[in-house]
């Protein structure tokens, strides 16, 4: 038998720009944090600066905004592409009903020029 | 919803192409429109280029386009929600965080 040859899987894509469900579930935990603390007693709202899971929340939400600019943008893009090729599908039906009114015109034309 | 775009993405992309058939119908249009042709000549182009039947799946083609549309649709719409919650959220928190540092008490003399 002929000697096996083991070519390399090629390596899984990885979308680094995608949003991961951790992060995801930050989003909506700082949200939820900072809604919390809007109606939160004055001495509470005032440690705020002291809070550290707080802050490090904060960094990580301004890391994930530009990923969503980005998923935005490409979603929108591809949104944008699609719409334009479903589009093409009532060109195609409308440039080929042109045709057949041409060719019927034509046939309607030569009947007229050489009647039987 | 992630597999399901993806699926919809690969049955598009085995059926036919729109734009290629969209190219090819222009050209017969330009054709026709320029000089007349046999009936044989035309015929024999739509068989070649196999245009009836790319025109029989193009109503599938047009629901899977829809379908795809509709998922694109919701994801951005998810995108921007996410966009709008995050903005706003740090907008209340440098506002959280003026507010206490207005409050905080003078240093004394």
């Amino acid at each position: 038998p002929p000697p096996q040859t083991f070519s390399p899987r090629p390596a899984p894509q990885i979308d680094y720009n995608s949003i991961t469900g951790v992060e995801d579930q930050n989003i909506i935990l700082f949200a939820q944090l900072v809604q919390n603390l809007k109606t939160a007693p004055v001495e509470k709202k005032l440690n705020i600066t002291n809070d550290q899971a707080l802050k490090h929340l904060f960094v990580s939400i301004n890391q994930i905004k530009p990923k969503i600019e980005f998923q935005l943008k490409k979603e929108v893009a591809n949104l944008e592409k699609y719409q334009d090729l479903y589009s093409k599908t009532f060109a195609v039906t409308k440039i080929y009903d042109e045709i057949l009114q041409l060719r019927l015109a034509q046939s309607q034309q030569t009947y007229r020029q050489y009647p039987q | 919803t992630e597999r399901e775009l993806a699926e919809l993405v690969t049955l598009l992309d085995n059926s036919f192409n729109v734009e290629v058939l969209l190219s090819k119908l222009i050209d017969l249009k330009t054709r026709v429109a320029s000089q007349p042709i046999s009936s044989q000549e035309f015929e024999s182009i739509l068989i070649r280029d196999q245009i009836p039947g790319k025109l029989d799946q193009l109503s599938q083609t047009r629901e899977t386009l829809r379908q795809i549309l509709d998922l694109y649709k919701l994801k951005v719409l998810e995108l921007q929600s996410m966009q709008k919650n995050v903005d706003a959220s740090v907008e209340l928190y440098h506002q959280l965080l003026r507010e206490a540092k207005n409050s905080q008490p003078l240093p004394s003399p």
